[in-house]
C-alpha cells in the first residue's frame, strides 16, 4: 500500500511540474470551465424566468446540481479520466507491453499514471457555486450528510471510471473505439440535468445502464437531505455490476493481448 | 475565374467523406446525446397545449431536433486543416497554385459535410418521429424555399467566421482561446442552447442584433413558419449585409497576415 501510495506521489508531482511550465493552458482551462459552468447556469436561468420549478427542482437546488456535476466531471478527470483513455492507443500500436513490464498492477499505472492535476485551480468554480447554492437554500448540512454526499460522489466518479473502462477494453477485440468515449462523455453530459425528467424506463436506464444519475443526482440530494438509503443502495449496486463487467473484459482481453499491434 | 476547379475539390473531399459513413453516423449519434436530456425536458416542462415565451410542446421540440441537425453545417468552427498550414507553413504551396485560398477549403467543407448532412437526417429521424404529431412542418413550398435560402446563406456566412477564425493562426501560437469562444460563446448567441425569445428581453434583444442569430435561431424560425414575409426579406438582408462585411474584413485579414507569413513553419 505504502508503495502505491509514494507511486502517485510521484505521479502527482510530475503532473504538476508538466503544467507549471504551460501556465497560459491553465488561464485558458479555468476560463473553459467557466464558460461551461456559465452555460449551464444560463441554460436553467432562462428557463427559471418562464417556470417556478422544473421537476420540483428550485432554482438554486439546480445551481447545486450543476456545482456538484462540475465538481465529479473534474475530479474524474483529474485523477483517472485521461489515463484509461490512453488505453486503445496502447493496444491498437502493440505498446501496452511498456505497462505491463512496469513493476506495478497495469491498471493502477494506466489510470493514475496520466493525472491532471493541472485542473484543481478550476475547482474554486463549482465550489463557489455550490457554496452560494446552498447559502441561498439556508441550508447547513450536518457532518453526516457530508460524508454520504462524499461516498454518493466517490461513487459517482467510480461508476464514470468502471464505465469508460468497460468501452476502452473493448479495443483488445474492435479495431476503432474511438467514438465510443466520446458517446460515453455526451451521455455522462446528461448528468446536470434534474433527475425528476427521467421517468420509468429512463430513470433505469440512466441510473442502471449508463448510470448517470449517480453522478451528480445522487449526492446532491444527499446535501438536500433527500437521500434515504435507496440512492447509495442503487448507485452501490449498479457501481459494483459495472466494475465486474469493467474487470472481466480488462482481463480477457490482457489475455488475448498479442503485443504486435497493427 | 473558373468554378471548375472547386467542384472537383468538393466531389474529391465528398467521395473521401462518403467511404467513412458509420465513422459519420458514429459522430451525428455523439453529438445528438444531448437531444435525449432536450426532449425529456420539455416533455416534463409542456403539456401538449402549454407554451412557453410563445413556442408550443411540438415547436419547442422541432427547433430543437432541427437545429441540432442544422448546427452541424450551420456552426463556425477552427478549422484545423487552414490554421495547421499557416503555422506549418504549408500555405505556400497554396499561394504558389492559381487558386481562391478560401475558396479552396470551402469546397472543402461543403464537400465533407453533405454526406455528413444526409447521415445526420437518419440519426435526427427516430427524434422527429417521437414528436409524433406535434412536429411542425413549413406550411408550404415557399416556405421551404425560404427556409432553404436562408439555410444556404447560414452556411455561407458561417464559412466566413470559420475562415476569420482559422486566420488568427498567423497571430496566435495555438486556437485554444478562439475554440473557447466558438464552443460557448457563439453556441449560446446563435440560439443552439436555447430560442433567444427564452432569454429576457433586453438580453434577446442584443443577441438577434448579432450575426451569430443569422446562422441558426433565423433559419430556424422560418422553418417553424414565425417569420412573416417582412420579417424574411428583413433577415435575409441581414445574412447578406452580414456576409459582405465579413468578406471584406477576411479580405483585410487574408492580406495582414500573409505580410507576417515566412512560410518557414515551426
Amino acid at each position: 500500500m505504502g508503495y502505491y501510495l509514494r507511486l502517485w506521489w510521484h505521479w502527482a508531482r510530475l503532473s504538476l511540474g508538466r503544467e507549471s511550465l504551460f501556465r497560459g493552458n491553465a488561464w485558458l482551462r479555468l476560463i473553459g470551465h467557466a464558460l461551461w459552468l456559465g452555460t449551464a447556469w444560463a441554460f436553467f436561468a432562462a428557463l427559471y424566468l418562464h417556470v417556478p420549478a422544473i421537476a420540483g427542482w428550485r432554482p438554486a437546488e439546480v445551481w447545486l446540481l450543476i456545482a456538484v456535476n462540475e465538481l465529479a466531471q473534474l475530479l474524474y478527470s483529474m485523477f483517472v479520466g485521461q489515463g484509461v483513455l490512453w488505453i486503445p492507443d496502447l493496444i491498437w500500436q502493440g505498446e501496452l507491453d511498456s505497462i505491463l513490464l512496469k513493476p506495478a498492477a497495469p491498471l493502477f499505472t494506466l489510470s493514475v499514471g496520466r493525472m491532471r492535476l493541472y485542473n484543481a485551480p478550476s475547482l474554486a468554480l463549482p465550489l463557489a457555486l455550490g457554496g452560494y447554492a446552498l447559502h441561498t437554500l439556508g441550508l447547513q448540512p450536518s457532518w453526516g450528510q457530508w460524508f454520504w454526499f462524499g461516498l454518493l460522489l466517490a461513487l459517482g466518479v467510480a461508476a464514470r471510471y468502471a464505465l469508460t473502462l468497460t468501452v476502452v477494453s473493448l479495443a483488445f477485440w474492435v479495431t476503432r473505439v474511438y467514438a465510443m468515449p466520446a458517446l460515453l462523455a455526451e451521455l455522462f453530459r446528461l448528468a446536470g440535468y434534474p433527475e425528476g425528467i427521467f421517468r420509468g424506463a429512463m430513470r433505469a436506464l440512466f441510473t442502471w445502464g449508463v448510470p448517470v444519475l449517480v453522478v451528480a443526482n445522487f449526492p446532491t440530494t444527499a446535501l438536500l437531505g433527500r437521500a434515504g438509503w435507496q440512492p447509495g443502495a442503487e448507485a452501490a449496486l449498479a457501481v459494483g455490476f459495472w466494475c465486474v463487467v469493467a474487470l472481466a473484459l480488462w482481463r480477457a482481453g490482457l489475455r488475448r493481448y498479442t503485443a504486435v499491434g497493427g | 475565374m473558373s468554378w471548375r476547379p472547386y467542384f472537383t475539390t468538393a466531389r474529391l473531399a465528398l467521395r473521401e467523406a462518403a467511404t467513412y459513413r458509420l465513422n459519420h453516423f458514429l459522430s451525428f449519434v455523439v453529438a445528438v446525446v444531448p437531444l435525449i436530456a432536450l426532449l425529456l425536458l420539455w416533455n416534463t416542462l409542456l403539456g401538449p397545449q402549454q407554451r412557453l415565451a410563445g413556442f408550443t410542446r411540438g415547436e419547442m421540440l422541432t427547433y430543437f431536433i432541427l437545429t441540432r441537425w442544422l448546427y452541424e453545417f450551420t456552426g463556425p468552427v477552427v478549422w484545423w486543416d487552414i490554421a495547421y498550414e499557416i503555422r506549418e507553413g504549408d500555405l505556400i504551396f497554396h499561394l504558389l497554385r492559381p487558386e481562391w485560398y478560401s475558396g479552396y477549403h470551402f469546397a472543402l467543407i461543403i464537400g465533407s459535410k453533405l454526406p455528413y448532412a444526409l447521415v445526420g437526417l437518419a440519426v435526427a429521424a427516430p427524434f422527429a418521429l417521437s414528436v409524433g404529431v406535434g412536429w411542425v412542418w413549413p406550411p408550404g413550398v415557399a416556405a421551404w424555399a425560404a427556409f432553404a435560402l436562408s439555410v444556404v446563406l447560414a452556411v455561407a456566412l458561417a464559412y466566413q467566421f470559420t475562415f476569420l477564425s482559422s486566420l488568427t493562426a498567423f497571430w496566435l501560437e495555438d486556437n485554444k482561446a478562439m475554440n473557447l469562444l466558438m464552443d460557448f460563446v457563439v453556441p449560446l448567441a446563435a440560439g443552439a442552447l436555447l430560442p433567444l425569445d427564452v432569454f429576457p428581453s433586453a438580453v434577446a434583444t442584443a443577441l438577434r442584433a448579432l450575426p451569430f442569430a443569422q446562422l441558426l435561431y433565423f433559419p430556424a424560425l422560418v422553418y417553424l413558419g414565425r417569420v412573416d414575409p417582412g420579417g424574411w426579406w428583413a433577415g435575409v438582408a441581414q445574412q447578406v449585409g452580414w456576409l459582405v462585411a465579413l468578406l471584406v474584413i477576411n479580405g483585410w485579414v487574408w492580406r495582414r497576415g500573409l505580410r507576417r507569413f515566412r512560410a518557414v513553419g515551426g
